[in-house]
């Protein structure tokens, strides 16, 4: 880095997603040529995943964002909240709690396609610095973050790729120069894929795909696939239709959001 | 501090995943410690928690965490009494002779605590980070002749005390 011109505070911008389209694609031009540079983030990369291993952000909320007075102890009455009665206290809120949860489990504003297995994918988007829920309602625009979250009943591989109106396919791999488009899963609920994919100015809609699998897919056979399967349909909604049914390895699984564009 | 809805939930933790791991590199740096550096790094989080409102959109966040986090761990610097010097970590690690690491102490404690906030932020840029000076300038919103202006009157300062910056960092 210290023979570099570049500017180091730029990658790092770049590495945490606060570049602007343009800003991003001359770091990118950058990075195929410059060694240390390319280094450089993939060290932030390698230390990331190594931050996150060791403090994932359910350990961060736990200990702080989430810290806060029981609300019975706050609510009801000190002689009321005696040691004793909390037992009771708490089997009558978990039973008050059913028809809530219920009820939000199935009107959840948050768009989600559950497939065989039990996993299960959802996003939220970032439009001018601030996140929402994501919903297959909504209309997206350039410059849209997609961040694809998804439950993982087991430990599988999940690659996640998008294609456009034109039959563009694109792979979203924290590895640019990795063989394989798929990374692991991780096992548990609303676990985030690792990057997010930024929506271009082409016209129609958008088809993400994520493949679920026991073992990592190439990128070259699944770009054969996908390629074959598009240039048999003319619209997204027959391609998501067909992908769905495609198995890409033994067991895979595929689930798909298909955005509507400006 | 309130609970967090699920909305927020899932904001804070975009910005944790894309974020703190930076946070925390810069908070084990300054303060030399693992366990305080996790600590600090929570610390900045909820700081950028209760900002999160207040910031502007066109604001880039990571000037704001490298800005806050910096200050943060300078805080936490003066509280403490003493740094200790950890043999292993500081001779295999870092690199830095026992006499060196009392030396740059000296310099954190003693030399930088009592200078303006953003004195020693172009400090810890240049000399701790490695940035250039037109990055600073992007970093901090200051002018390139400010900032240099600063790192004139630091090293002026550092001659004037017999220590050389050059040779400890």
């Amino acid at each position: 880095m210290k023979n570099c011109t570049s500017n180091r505070f730029d990658i790092e911008r770049y590495f945490v997603g606060e570049l602007d389209k343009d800003s991003a694609q001359a770091v990118e031009k950058h990075l195929e040529t410059c060694e240390s540079c390319f280094t450089y983030l993939q060290n932030l990369r390698r230390k990331r995943n190594e931050f996150l291993a060791d403090h994932p952000f359910s350990s961060f909320y736990a200990e702080k964002a989430q810290k806060k007075t029981p609300f019975w102890q706050k609510y009801l009455s000190p002689a009321f909240a005696r040691p004793v009665l909390v037992p009771v206290v708490c089997l009558l809120l978990i039973i008050a709690a059913i028809p809530v949860v219920n009820t939000i489990a199935f009107n959840s504003g948050r768009e989600t396609v559950m497939f065989k297995g039990g996993a299960l994918i959802s996003f939220i988007y970032e439009r001018d610095g601030k996140s929402q829920k994501g919903s297959l309602s909504e209309v997206f625009r350039a410059g849209d973050r997609i961040q694809i979250i998804y439950n993982s009943p087991r430990d599988w591989y999940v690659a996640l790729l998008s294609i456009d109106q034109s039959g563009t396919i694109s792979f979203y791999h924290p590895d640019q120069k990795s063989i394989t488009c798929s990374v692991p899963s991780g096992k548990g609920n609303d676990l985030y894929f690792p990057g997010s994919i930024i929506l271009d100015n082409s016209s129609g809609g958008e088809l993400v795909v994520a493949v679920f699998s026991h073992s990592p897919l190439k990128t070259s056979d699944v770009k054969e696939s996908v390629s074959a399967i598009a240039k048999k349909h003319s619209s997204l909604s027959d391609i998501e239709a067909a992908i769905s049914k495609f198995s890409f390895s033994k067991g895979s699984q595929t689930a798909t959001l298909l955005l509507r564009k400006e | 501090m309130k609970a967090l809805s699920k909305e927020n939930e899932l904001e804070i933790r975009s910005l944790y995943e894309r974020y703190a791991s930076l946070v925390h590199s810069r908070c084990r740096m300054l303060l030399k410690s693992e366990d305080e550096a996790w600590d600090a790094t929570q610390e900045v989080f909820m700081k950028l928690i209760s900002a999160l409102p207040k910031i502007n959109k066109k604001e880039s966040i990571y000037s704001w965490l490298l800005s806050t986090s910096t200050n943060h761990c300078f805080s936490l610097l003066r509280k403490k009494k003493h740094l200790e010097f950890d043999e292993e970590y500081h001779t295999e690690s870092r690199g830095l002779p026992q006499e060196k690491w009392m030396a740059l102490k000296e310099i954190v404690h003693h030399f930088l605590s009592p200078w303006d906030s953003k004195i020693r932020e172009v400090v810890i840029y240049t000399y701790f980070d490695g940035y250039r000076q037109e990055e600073i300038a992007k970093i901090t919103g200051m002018g390139e002749s400010t900032i240099r202006r600063h790192l004139t009157r630091f090293k002026r300062k550092c001659a004037e005390s017999g220590l050389s910056m050059g040779d400890l960092l």
